[in-house]
Formats: structure tokens, C-alpha cells, sequence
């Protein structure tokens, strides 16, 4: 057969998804071989390239690139149906940080005759790739500045892979799906209104509006992206070079369009916990046929589907009182013992299942042991684990060959190792990634019907895609408290400054409590914990001698909020919380408490009581040598009093 | 042709044609002559052609009987009875519909008097049947607005747009601004992008200020005092309030305590009565796709957009170029537009006496047209008188014209009774009603009026 180098379709998959969402289970492994329902994600990527009709694939690897290109050779050694149609090339480069990094890597070694496919690993679709890409085509000799044709997934607002990701509004032509805008909100965002430029309005005569788009994280490329990600090199990742392009439309004479998937194409990203699960059960049901978990390479799989959506290996061995309630995947050579119950769950190959035990939304990999009396809720374990008796989990991630002790209790934690030192708790980010199966599922269907629950703000600091923020934790969202804290601030500084009338700022301060509904106890709290996140304080270098003067110079406004017993308590949390949280009254909370002491804001008995509060709570200034020291002072200055009475 | 008994029709033909270059001395608006008859019978003829057998027109008072009387000479089988609003208040479109209210029986079809279009009303009308709709719209999407030279001095006004925002797959209408609420940005409510899917925000469709009404909609009117204007106030709240839900009972009581004459609103006026929710309730069908909720969203007030295809014709007949483009293109459209083929091209008590006149030309009762005259597309009204070696050219001439001998006159309006003396030589000219036009003038985009300032408006 002639190649015709035209027409030859080339795909560039870029194997590291740059952040750290899979973390610790991607930790030695490369992404590709995160297993989603029994199938690792190369596989799936593979499938629906082959299937796409897609000629020459280009698997780029910053990381484990030699484990790839095994794997890869091995597939082609065993005749893996992809490989029969279909080219696969291994890139490796160690330097490449960035999606940008590897665009511009790819244009310098030029491998790319054309047009091609960009995707990531994590792309599981089954699109037809030669079709859209026609289409691309089709615009480029329309428009010939078209660098990238962006495709999306037209979802309900309520389907659970929009919650779960960043929701994109996505402004676009209404003839010729140009795309105008690209805004990605914030995760949870509440946000009442979206604006755009009227310009953008006037300018096309329909435009359309799309906020309940999934991103697919597939893209067709016209030959001129890699040029213009040499050519700026501030182009991190795809969302940097989608608005570098929307923004110097101009200046880059480039422009994007979109195509939006029909009802029966599948594409969706695993690019985090959630999103895996909404993922896995989508593979069970069937909606990225022809991919799934019996094709492809994967044809000699035995499964025998029971009722509600349960696959059981041939070989895989239950006993006759084991329930499996639906969505259920079991691996070959798996055992599962008695009056055990599995709901929603994917186990992989040579797992044994004691007897009493309860899954549900669990994802197990392979040679897992788990004992008797388990509870195991919405927890992803890597393979060779082994879970002890009695054990209860919710939300956990454990890593490979890690065994968790008898009866241990975990909530929301990643286990990295068997060594308890290394345990760690994810505060929020696990509890958000721990797997809302439950509500997912609702049904089977894309359309879920009958799921309204509303995601809960702690799910909001979902780190980003791109590598940079995902380090980071994200910035905690500015909510009425924090405004009320910032307005409290901004009102006492001004006022320290211009000397105003303590009166007036009092009436400043309940003007905005009113505004942002604040309870007392919480006005009392954020009055004192502005008055020591002044600017001026920091800005200072005797600190002490500027706190001591501002409270003198707030005494008033003091007096008025820090009345009670209550009130003085509060005042000393803030006290602490700011001790804590502001690097310049490090070491110095003893001082402080000293001047609030020597100011009469708080008196004797309330100190000794919040003291031993710091105790009872571990708090960290507790040990704080300044704190010991003021109060053993105290403590004498109590008894000579005493003494002289 | 079937009878319609279930919508009541309105025409509104009360407006002042405030967008009109004021030339001093006032025509009403929907006595404008497009063609051979003035505006208001083609909307009179819109209504007949659909089978409504009545109509009700609104009209200023000082207009009733020369409306009364133009309408006298058109071919008209609708039965028409004009309701008289006072002309020297300045009522709003609202309070043109609160004056009818107490006749109103049936949901209302509110027509704009200065509409001329081929669309069959029936399309606005079975959209609104199909979705039970509180509001149904329509709107023209003509493409951009054909670029004419304009009669009179050159403006760089630009004609203000509407916003419209239409969710395809409903076809539900669901946000409406004019974008000179906006500065900059536009703010739409995020809730919108999250409950519509196909969302597309026009900026150049044209208002057809055709509505039909929910008979409780007149109702409601009746009881507030809010609105003045149809397109500018009541439709963009109703739309607006699309997406609000009605307050709980409970809640309400609560506010009635402490205000005893709480204003009703408009979702005490929306009651659905019979079975209707309960089929809603039953039916299996949603009228969209996506999501998990029930038909029509559960919405209760729904407004409605029906857009017809780019090759229907639509204008309002409100400003000086719609008015210029209406009457240069009427004759090629007539058949399509009324349903009947042009007869009568020259009244038969014309005299038309010269034979360079071409297709695209009408000549008034009682206009006489001299020997060696050329005439192309030109509208010349009743009791004009077009002197020897006159040539007229995409020219307006309305009724009691006299153009003196040698006269050129090319895209020229010229109001009633004026006269152009001889030898005149005017391109894009806008001459007042009355005004004499000096003899040999030459001129280009001038306005030959008794202003009093000279203060014009266009746009």
C-alpha cells in the first residue's frame, strides 16, 4: 500500500498529564498504566486511535519513557489489534516540564508532517478521529489561519464530570464556531452572572453561549501550532495557548474553532479521582463502545455479565453468599469469601475477599488480601495491599504494597508506605477526590436523572491541570468573612493613619457586619484579629512599641466590642490565630498577650483560663517560650498580690 | 381559510414615528404611503390573510378620521374598529393596552401598525399553541440591514440593537436587552448558560413588535403601574422573570401582614387552571434533551422567539430608511406580501401621459403626469402634478406634489403639499411638507423644510 504523505493522519499523545491529581498511585508508574475498570488508560488510548483510523501515533514521555517503549514493543510482539494499523513511535525527553515544553520539542525534532491530533493519555473517547479531523480541514481552507479545533462534550449542567472539573463558558460564532472566548471558572464557583464584551456581540451576528461544556482534552492541530509554541514561550499549556490565541488573535493571525461531539460519541479525561470513577462506571455501561473492557487487546477477557451491570471473570471464584448489588467488575483468580457485599466496585486479578466484608465505590487493583469484617467505602487501593481485619476506610488512597493494620480507622487519608511515619492525612483534596460514586451512579445514563446534589465548598480547592498551580494550594475563596475581615482591616488602617475618630470607625465596622451578616462573636474575633494585621505592624521594626501604640490609639473601638467574658475569649483566639498565621508576631505571642493585659482588654482570670485551654488543645503557641514566660510572670504577679492582700 | 376564534388581534397604530426626520407638520406614522396604500393596510391585510374576521386598531385621536378615511379607499374584509386614545396625553404602548383591557377575552395578538411582512402569523401563533407559551415573539433575521443613501443632510446615528437571546433547542426566548444597556461587557445571569444548552445571542435580528399575550398578561397590566412601554419595559420583565419562581405561600403572608396593600405580581396572575399541569405531569414528553428536569424546565412563565427564515421579508415601517427601502422595494414583493396581484399601478383617475414610466412606479387618484417625464421607482401620492420634462428617480412623492417643469429629482422625499419649483436639480433631498422649493436649486443631501430650529431628527 502507497502512502500518501498528505493524508497521512498523525496523533501526538503526551503521556504525563503534568500535576499531581494521582498522586501517590502515579507516583513510579507511569499514567498510562493507571488501570481504569481493569484496563490501564494506554490501552484505551491506543484502541480508539487504531479504531479512529489514525496512521502514525507519537506517544510523547517525559517520564518512564523506557517503561513505555517495553510495553509498547511487547503489545507489538503479541500482535495487539492497534498495532496492525497503526504506526506507534516512543518520544522521550527528561526536560520537558510542561505541555508547552513538549510542543516545542516536538517542532524541533519535526516529526510532524501536518495536520495532526493532540491528546493526552487521559483521553478516553471513542470518536472517530479521520472524520473530525476532515473536518478540521474543512475549516482551515476556509479560514487559514485555524491553528486548533478544540472538541467538547455537550453535557447537563448537573452531570457529574462538569462539577468535577473546572466549568468552561465558551463563547463562540454562531456560523462558523470560531471560538470568541474561553473562560474557565473556578471549581464550585457561585458566580451569578457571566459577561463578555459587547463587542464580541455586535460584532457576529449569532453568537453561541456554552456553559456546560466537558473538555475532552482532544484537540486537532493545524501544522502552524508547534511554530507558535516555539515562538512563545509562555505558552505553558493548552489553556495558556488558547487564550495567547484569543487574545493576540492579530498579532499570532491564528484562531480557534470547536466541534461539539453528537449524543452517541463518548469522550471523556480522567483527570482526577472523581472524574476516574464517573469514567469507570461509563466503561461498565458501555458508552465508549467499541472500547471497553472485553476489546481490543483485551478480547480473551472472559467476563460473565450477571444482572445489574456485574462482570465476573470465568475464573474468578464467589461464594454463595456473597452479594454483588450492581456496577460490579471482579478480575480473574479473585476470591471473595462469605456474606460479603460489593456495590459499585471495580476488583482486580488474584484478590481475596474475606468473609463480612463491605465494598462500595472501591476501585482494587490487583493481589489485594483484604480480611474479615472490612469496611471499604469509596477508596481506591493499589495492587499487593493487604487490608487486616476489622479495617474501615472512607475516602482513602492507598498506594502500592502497603498493608493497613487490623482495625484501623481512615478517613480521607493517602497511604504511601506500611510505615506509620509516613501516613499523612490529605485534608480536603482527599475527601474531594474520595469518590462520590454513590451520587454519580444514580443512573446509568449520561443524563442523570434525579442527581441534584450541589457539591459542598470544600470540594472547591481542587488543584488545576497545569503543573504550576497544581503545586500551589489553590487561594482560599474570598467569602463574606474574609471581605468583612479585609474591609475591618482597610477601616482600622485608614483610620490609624488619618487619626480619625474611633466612633466613626465603630460605626465603619458594624456597617460592614451588617453587609456581609457576621455574628457577634465573629465581629469580635476579626476586630481584634485586624488590629494586629495592620499594615503598619508589619511594616515596622519595633513591632511591639507600634502594637502597643495602636491599641492605644483603638481603645475605644476595644472597649466597645470586648465587653463580656465571652467577648475576651474571643479576643484571645484572635489573639492566637494570629499569632500563628502572621510571620511577623512569630515567637512574640507572650508580648502580646502582655500588652492586650497591660491595655486592660483582658483581665487575669480569663488568661489563666484560655491558658490552659492552649494546653488542653496543643495549640502551637502554647510552648512558645514567650507564652511560658508571661505566664509564669503572671502567675507570680498573682500570688504577690495574693501575698499582700 | 379557516377562522380563528381563539386569539384576539390588536394593531397599535398610535405611534408618532418618533424616529422619523421631523420635517414640521406632522403625518401619522401609519398613514405613511408604501406603494399604493398606507402602512396600516398591510397590517390590517396580515390579519385578514391569516383568518381573523375582526381586529381592534388603536389610534391617536387627532388620526381617526383621516385613517378612517384612507382606510376607506383600501380593499379591506377584516372588520376594523378603531379605539380612540387621546392625542395629547403621551401614552405609552401599555396604556394603550390597558384601555382595551376590558375587551379582551382571548390571549392577544398585539401588532405594531407599521409592520409590513410576508410571514404567515399563523407560525407565530401555532408556537404559541404548541408550548402553552406566556409570550411568543417574532423577530426577523434579515441579514444586515441593506445599506441606502438616505434623503436629507448625512447623520452617522446608529440605529440601537437589540440583544436577543434564544435557546435553540426550546425555542424559548430568554434574555432580552438593547445594547445600549451595555458598555462594555454584558452581563447575562450564569444560570441561563447553565439550564439552556444551545444558547445563541443574536445582535442583529430585527423586533417585529408581534406579540401574543396570555390573556392574564392584560390582566396583570391593569393592576400595576410599572410599564409604559411593551417592547421596552413589559417584555423584557416578563423574559426576564422567566427564571424566577413564584414565592411560597407562606412567605408571601408574611409580607401581606406587614403591607396591607402588597402590590400583586405576576405569578399571582399566572395560574395555570384545569388539567394543564397535571398533563404535564403525565406526559413524557420534554421539550429538551439534556438535564434531569421536567418539561418546559418546570418553568411557569415561558417566552417564546419565532425566527423565520433569512428569505422573509420584514420591515417596520419607523424610520426615514425603512420607510425610503420599504417603498423602493414594495413592488417587486406585492404578490408575496398581500396575496393578491397588483392591479391597479395607476389609479384609474390618473393621467398618466407619458410612457417612460417604468414597473416599479405608482401613480395616485387624481395625479397628473405630463408628457416627456421618466419616471423609475417612484411612489407619486394623489393629487400630484408632475410638469413636463420632469425625470424622477427612486423618489417619494406624497399627496398634493407639484414638481415644476425640469426638474430633476433623484432618492428625494417630498411631503404633502409641497412643490419643487423649475429646473431643480436635488439628489437625496428631504423637502417639508408645504415648502417651496426655489426655482434652479441645486443641491445634494439637504433638508428644504420650515423648522423652526432646524433641529432634525434621524435614526
Amino acid at each position: 500500500m502507497e502512502i500518501d504523505n498528505e493524508n497521512v493522519i498523525q496523533a501526538v499523545i503526551i503521556m504525563d498529564t503534568f500535576n499531581n491529581n494521582f498522586n501517590p498511585i502515579c507516583n513510579n508508574k507511569p499514567m498510562g498504566f493507571l488501570q481504569v475498570a481493569g484496563v490501564p488508560l494506554i490501552d484505551y488510548v491506543l484502541e480508539s486511535l487504531a479504531l479512529g483510523e489514525v496512521d502514525e501515533t507519537i506517544l510523547f514521555c517525559c517520564q518512564y519513557g523506557n517503561k513505555i517503549k517495553e510495553y509498547v514493543k511487547e503489545c507489538k510482539e503479541k500482535k495487539a489489534s492497534w498495532s496492525l494499523t497503526m504506526d506507534v513511535q516512543v518520544m522521550m525527553s527528561d526536560t520537558c516540564q510542561t505541555m508547552g515544553d513538549v510542543m516545542r520539542e516536538l517542532d524541533a525534532a519535526a516529526l510532524l508532517k501536518g495536520y495532526f491530533i493532540l491528546a493526552g493519555v487521559n483521553s478516553i473517547s471513542n470518536i472517530h478521529y479521520a472524520t473530525l479531523m476532515e473536518q478540521h480541514k474543512q475549516t482551515c481552507k476556509k479560514d487559514k489561519g485555524a491553528a486548533m479545533t478544540l472538541i467538547y462534550k455537550k453535557l447537563s449542567w448537573e452531570h457529574p464530570m462538569i462539577s468535577s472539573d473546572k466549568p468552561l463558558f465558551l463563547v463562540a460564532n454562531g456560523n462558523t464556531n470560531k471560538v470568541l472566548m474561553h473562560q474557565k471558572y473556578k471549581q464550585g464557583s457561585k458566580e451569578k452572572t457571566v459577561s463578555l464584551p459587547l463587542d464580541i456581540i455586535l460584532n457576529n451576528s449569532e453568537v453561541k453561549l456554552h456553559h456546560d461544556l466537558a473538555d475532552t482534552n482532544i484537540a486537532l492541530c493545524s501544522p502552524t501550532v508547534p511554530p507558535l509554541f516555539s515562538d512563545n514561550f509562555d505558552f505553558q499549556t493548552r489553556d495558556d495557548f488558547i487564550h495567547g490565541i484569543l487574545i493576540n488573535e492579530e498579532i499570532l493571525a491564528s484562531s480557534l474553532y470547536y466541534i461539539l461531539l453528537k449524543s452517541n460519541q463518548y469522550a471523556a479525561t480522567v483527570s482526577n479521582w472523581r472524574t476516574y470513577q464517573i469514567i469507570s462506571r461509563d466503561i461498565l455501561h458501555n458508552w465508549a463502545y467499541p472500547l471497553s473492557i472485553v476489546s481490543g487487546s483485551y478480547h480473551k477477557n472472559k467476563y460473565i455479565v450477571t444482572g445489574m451491570v456485574n462482570f465476573v471473570d470465568k475464573t474468578a471464584t464467589l461464594s454463595r453468599s456473597c452479594v454483588l448489588v450492581e456496577d460490579v467488575l471482579i478480575g480473574p483468580q479473585t476470591h471473595i469469601h462469605d456474606n460479603t457485599v460489593v456495590s459499585k466496585s471495580i476488583i482486580g486479578k488474584n484478590c481475596v475477599i474475606g468473609n463480612n466484608v463491605t465494598i462500595k465505590g472501591c476501585h482494587l487493583m490487583d493481589n489485594i488480601v483484604v480480611k474479615e469484617n472490612c469496611t471499604i467505602l469509596n477508596s481506591f487501593i493499589d495492587s499487593n495491599c493487604e487490608i487486616k481485619a476489622n479495617a474501615s476506610m472512607d475516602g482513602a488512597i492507598i498506594a502500592l504494597n502497603v498493608t493497613v493494620e487490623g482495625a484501623s480507622q481512615l478517613t480521607g487519608s493517602i497511604i504511601e508506605s506500611s510505615e506509620k511515619d509516613k501516613e499523612k492525612t490529605l485534608l480536603k483534596s482527599t475527601s474531594e477526590s474520595g469518590t462520590e460514586w454513590e451520587e454519580s451512579s444514580g443512573s446509568g445514563d449520561e443524563e442523570i436523572i434525579g442527581f441534584h446534589k450541589t457539591w459542598s465548598s470544600s470540594e472547591s480547592c481542587y488543584s488545576s491541570d497545569s503543573s504550576a498551580e497544581s503545586i500551589l494550594p489553590s487561594s482560599p475563596i474570598p467569602d463574606d468573612t474574609n471581605i468583612f475581615l479585609q474591609e475591618v482591616i482597610d477601616s482600622l488602617a485608614r483610620g490609624y493613619e488619618e487619626k480619625l475618630k474611633c466612633d466613626y470607625l465603630i460605626l465603619e465596622i458594624n456597617s460592614s457586619r451588617y453587609a456581609y451578616n457576621i455574628q457577634l462573636h465573629e465581629v469580635n474575633f476579626f476586630v481584634v484579629k485586624a488590629l494586629l494585621s495592620i499594615p503598619v505592624i508589619s511594616q515596622n521594626k519595633n513591632i511591639l512599641g507600634t502594637i502597643k501604640d495602636i491599641l492605644k490609639y483603638f481603645r475605644p473601638v476595644l472597649n466597645n466590642y470586648i465587653k463580656t467574658k465571652s467577648s475576651i475569649f474571643d479576643c484571645l483566639r484572635a489573639i492566637e490565630d494570629s499569632c500563628i498565621k502572621c510571620e511577623w508576631l512569630e515567637n512574640r505571642a507572650g508580648q502580646i498577650v502582655h500588652l492586650f493585659y497591660e491595655a486592660d482588654v483582658v483581665d487575669e482570670d480569663s488568661l489563666i483560663e484560655w491558658h490552659d485551654e492552649l494546653k488542653e488543645s496543643e495549640s502551637p503557641i502554647a510552648n512558645q517560650t514567650s507564652i511560658v514566660k508571661f505566664f509564669d510572670w503572671l502567675q507570680e504577679a498573682s500570688e504577690e498580690s495574693e501575698d499582700s492582700d | 381559510m379557516h377562522k380563528i376564534l381563539e386569539f384576539q388581534a390588536v394593531i397599535l397604530a398610535a405611534g408618532r414615528g418618533s424616529r422619523m426626520p421631523d420635517v414640521g407638520g406632522s403625518v401619522s406614522k401609519c398613514l405613511l404611503p408604501v406603494g399604493p396604500y398606507p402602512v396600516l393596510w398591510y397590517s390590517l391585510n396580515m390579519l385578514e390573510k391569516i383568518g381573523l374576521q375582526e381586529t381592534m386598531v388603536v389610534v391617536l385621536d387627532e388620526d381617526k378620521s383621516s385613517i378612517l378615511n384612507a382606510l376607506e379607499k383600501c380593499p379591506i374584509k377584516i372588520k376594523y374598529e378603531l379605539i380612540v386614545i387621546p392625542s395629547e396625553e403621551d401614552w405609552g404602548t401599555v396604556n394603550s393596552l390597558k384601555h382595551i383591557s376590558n375587551r379582551v377575552t382571548t390571549d392577544l395578538l398585539v401588532v405594531s401598525g407599521d409592520l409590513i411582512t410576508n410571514i404567515n402569523l399563523n407560525d407565530v401563533l401555532n408556537l404559541h399553541r404548541k408550548y402553552d407559551a406566556t409570550l411568543t415573539s417574532l423577530f426577523f433575521n434579515n441579514g444586515p440591514e441593506e445599506w441606502i443613501e438616505l434623503p436629507g443632510p448625512k447623520t452617522k446615528a446608529k440605529p440601537d440593537r437589540d440583544l436577543v437571546c434564544i435557546d435553540k433547542e426550546t425555542e424559548r426566548l430568554v434574555f432580552l436587552a438593547s445594547a445600549s444597556d451595555f458598555e462594555e461587557q454584558v452581563t447575562i445571569p450564569r444560570l441561563l448558560a447553565k439550564k439552556f444548552n444551545t444558547l445563541s445571542m443574536y445582535s442583529r435580528l430585527l423586533d417585529a413588535h408581534v406579540y401574543v399575550l396570555k390573556k392574564w398578561i392584560v390582566n396583570y397590566l391593569v393592576e400595576t403601574d410599572k410599564f409604559t412601554s411593551v417592547k421596552g419595559e413589559l417584555i423584557p420583565y416578563i423574559v426576564k422573570k422567566q427564571l424566577s419562581k413564584p414565592k411560597d405561600a407562606v412567605d408571601k403572608k408574611g409580607t401581606s401582614e406587614k403591607n396591607v396593600d402588597i402590590s400583586q405580581e405576576l405569578f399571582d396572575f399566572a395560574v395555570e387552571s384545569g388539567y394543564e399541569s397535571k398533563i404535564k405531569e403525565m406526559s413524557s414528553y420534554n421539550d429538551h434533551k439534556l438535564g434531569s428536569k421536567g418539561v418546559f424546565y418546570n418553568d411557569i412563565l415561558r417566552c417564546y422567539a419565532y425566527i423565520p427564515d433569512k428569505k422573509t421579508f420584514g420591515i417596520r415601517v419607523n424610520t426615514l430608511s425603512s420607510f425610503f427601502l420599504s417603498n423602493n422595494k414594495i413592488l417587486s414583493k406585492w404578490e408575496e406580501l398581500t396575496g393578491t396581484p397588483l392591479t391597479e399601478r395607476f389609479h384609474p383617475n390618473s393621467e398618466v401621459k407619458t410612457k417612460q414610466i417604468d414597473e416599479n412606479s405608482t401613480v395616485g387618484e387624481k395625479s397628473v403626469v405630463s408628457e416627456k417625464t421618466s419616471i423609475k421607482n417612484t411612489f407619486i401620492g394623489a393629487n400630484c402634478t408632475i410638469e413636463n420634462k420632469v425625470r424622477l428617480t427612486n423618489c417619494i412623492l406624497m399627496n398634493n406634489v407639484t414638481v415644476k417643469e425640469g426638474c430633476v429629482l433623484q432618492d428625494c422625499v417630498v411631503y404633502t403639499g409641497a412643490t419643487v419649483d423649475s429646473g431643480c436639480s436635488l439628489q437625496h433631498c428631504l423637502i417639508g411638507p408645504h415648502h417651496l422649493v426655489p426655482a434652479s436649486s441645486s443641491s445634494n443631501h439637504q433638508l428644504y423644510a420650515e423648522t423652526t430650529d432646524n433641529m432634525i431628527t434621524l435614526g
